[in-house]
């Protein structure tokens, strides 16, 4: 590990570093700037939720009463950066590649926006959490995904393609969206306050997604099954991302009022009763009612007649949490072949070597809908696209 | 922290219209999002014909020279300022509402012109006038950046559309209830 930083500006420095070290040239985010963000306004004065309900939230570490709670922000501001600046390492060759200049810049500013937010955690970190706090906002730039040495799996998975790279925006990084919901409630006020514009931010990393895949369907190239593979990817992926069935680290951190349930606030309002040891089954199924509603949507572009597009059953290929390596249909149900025919389901359900080499060629074809930047775009600088 | 342009506004008034936000959207606009998207390249005086077309306005028929003058302004006007449109205000057949439905196409980020919008935000309590005046739609494009800023992180709905324009929208329906 390099010489830890003792101020922001000093991790500043090492950030620049760590750019330079993953090949992501800072030209690339043009008149974006990475600074730090807070919503002290909606962060709210007053803890919501858990045993210190009602208490003032913590503007400083030093007021959180107990060892623990700290560590438990310290680990969730941790993981929360280190997806961060992982997803810039998966998807910054993707700019070589892009469809268009618009994508380009899409591209680019989620980079620049992901960065930002890792700026953030890292703030917090330095800020607020000493010694320990520095060498963690150390090892968010030393941990790569390349090496497959970030915290979580869906962050050391290769991203080669840009029909990945709508699937891990549209529904990756709607993952992100619900942790952030759900720490906008935290009783850590720094944390809490963090999350509104980093929210925002992420919600237009959430539309890239959502219109690239509204875009593939209006091309109609890439074949409905080929599609809906690359869906059951990445959506078993991010199923995965909500963490394990009966999370004793998800109920402490409701207990200690750090991290809220999704939509805390109108529940608490409904008086919405918790159920503290399936926190994260809970989200897991909100986000999962989501992503159906949302690719319901999508099913409005096709065809009169064919198959419709879906979302595959919670219990399907996961590798975490009661169902982890378990063999279940895409519907959820048990499968009960023999392992030759698993792999062949396997083959129906989820990318093939054969996509991936079909692929190749379809990228060749008008795969997506254009669409072309516009003055504003290429003005930023963000992607150093040209009129 | 409320944004310095929204200042004075009714927070009640306007706590109620984001949280009725997303029933305010008509969000199907599949001929509007079309449009969106038709203005490709350098800017051409069919891009502005192409956007008269999609809003209703008879063609413009000017001199080259002034055609010129119209497209050099819209290309090296930066959002937000709008000052820089008012000269050509001077030529016949151009109003604010044909100015910024151009630049709200060729740069995704102007608002369109809108009196019941205007009725919306001066609804919230604020300063909104509905006037053939340069400055009054420099401060209506300020007041919807505002009210982007000050959105809550959950009250925009997933949408394809430029946020500007959902704002736009749900301004307008948000004028025309009791």
């Amino acid at each position: 590990m390099s010489e830890l930083p003792t101020t922001f500006d000093e991790w500043v420095d090492n950030f620049g570093e760590w750019q330079q070290r993953v090949g992501f040239d800072p030209a690339w985010i043009g008149d974006f700037e990475l600074s730090i963000k807070f919503d002290w306004e909606r962060a709210g004065d007053v803890i919501e939720f858990g045993d210190y309900k009602g208490r003032t939230k913590w503007e400083r570490s030093l007021q959180i009463p107990h060892q623990n709670i700290r560590d438990g922000l310290l680990s969730m501001i941790t993981v929360q950066g280190d997806t961060e600046f992982a997803s810039v390492e998966q998807q910054k060759h993707l700019l070589e590649t892009a469809p268009s200049d618009y994508d380009r810049y899409a591209a680019a500013r989620i980079m620049a926006e992901e960065q930002r937010h890792g700026w953030q955690m890292c703030y917090l970190l330095m800020t607020y959490f000493g010694q320990q706090g520095a060498r963690e906002a150390q090892k968010l730039l030393e941990r790569n995904a390349q090496e497959g040495s970030r915290l979580l799996g869906a962050f050391n998975r290769l991203m080669p393609h840009w029909l990945d790279f709508f699937c891990y925006t549209m529904f990756v990084d709607r993952d992100g969206k619900f942790q952030l919901g759900m720490l906008s409630t935290s009783g850590f006020k720094p944390l809490a306050a963090s999350m509104g514009p980093m929210l925002k931010e992420e919600s237009f990393h959430l539309g890239t997604g959502a219109n690239g895949l509204r875009r593939i369907i209006k091309a109609g190239v890439i074949p409905l099954d080929m599609l809906q593979r690359y869906f059951n990817k990445w959506v078993s992926t991010a199923h995965d991302l909500f963490g394990t069935d009966t999370s004793t680290s998800a109920e402490w951190a409701y207990v200690w009022g750090i991290k809220g349930r999704w939509d805390e606030r109108l529940k608490l309002e409904n008086e919405q009763e918790v159920v503290k040891e399936y926190l994260n089954e809970e989200s897991r199924g909100h986000y999962h009612d989501e992503i159906v509603a949302e690719v319901d949507k999508m099913n409005g572009l096709l065809p009169e007649g064919v198959t419709h597009l879906y979302v595959v059953h919670e219990n399907f290929n996961r590798d975490i949490g009661a169902n982890a390596g378990k063999r279940f249909t895409v519907e959820g149900e048990a499968f009960d072949g023999s392992e030759q025919e698993w792999e062949a389901y396997l083959g129906e359900f989820m990318p093939t070597a054969q996509d991936e080499e079909d692929l190749k060629e379809l990228f060749e074809q008008e795969w997506i809908e254009f669409r072309a930047p516009t003055r504003m775009m290429i003005e930023s600088g963000i992607g150093q696209i040209k009129a | 922290m409320i944004p310095v342009a929204l200042y004075g506004i009714d927070t009640e008034q306007c706590e109620d219209f984001f949280n009725q936000f997303q029933e305010l959207l008509d969000t199907v606009q599949h001929r509007y999002e079309k449009m969106l998207y038709m203005i490709r390249g350098k800017l051409k005086l069919e891009h502005l014909e192409l956007i008269d077309e999609w809003s209703g306005y008879p063609q413009l028929v000017v001199h080259e020279e002034v055609a010129q003058e119209i497209l050099s302004v819209l290309d090296i006007i930066s959002y937000p300022d709008a000052a820089l449109i008012e000269s050509l205000l001077t030529i016949d057949g151009i109003d604010i509402m044909r100015l910024s439905l151009w630049l709200h196409f060729t740069t995704h980020v102007y608002p369109i012109w809108s009196e019941d919008a205007c009725a919306g935000l001066q609804k919230l309590g604020l300063n909104a006038p509905f006037e053939e005046d340069i400055a009054a739609y420099g401060i209506y494009a300020g007041l919807i950046e505002a009210m982007k800023e000050y959105a809550p992180m959950d009250a925009l709905p997933e949408s394809p559309l430029p946020r500007q324009r959902l704002l736009e929208m749900a301004l307008a329906e948000w004028s025309r209830r009791a």
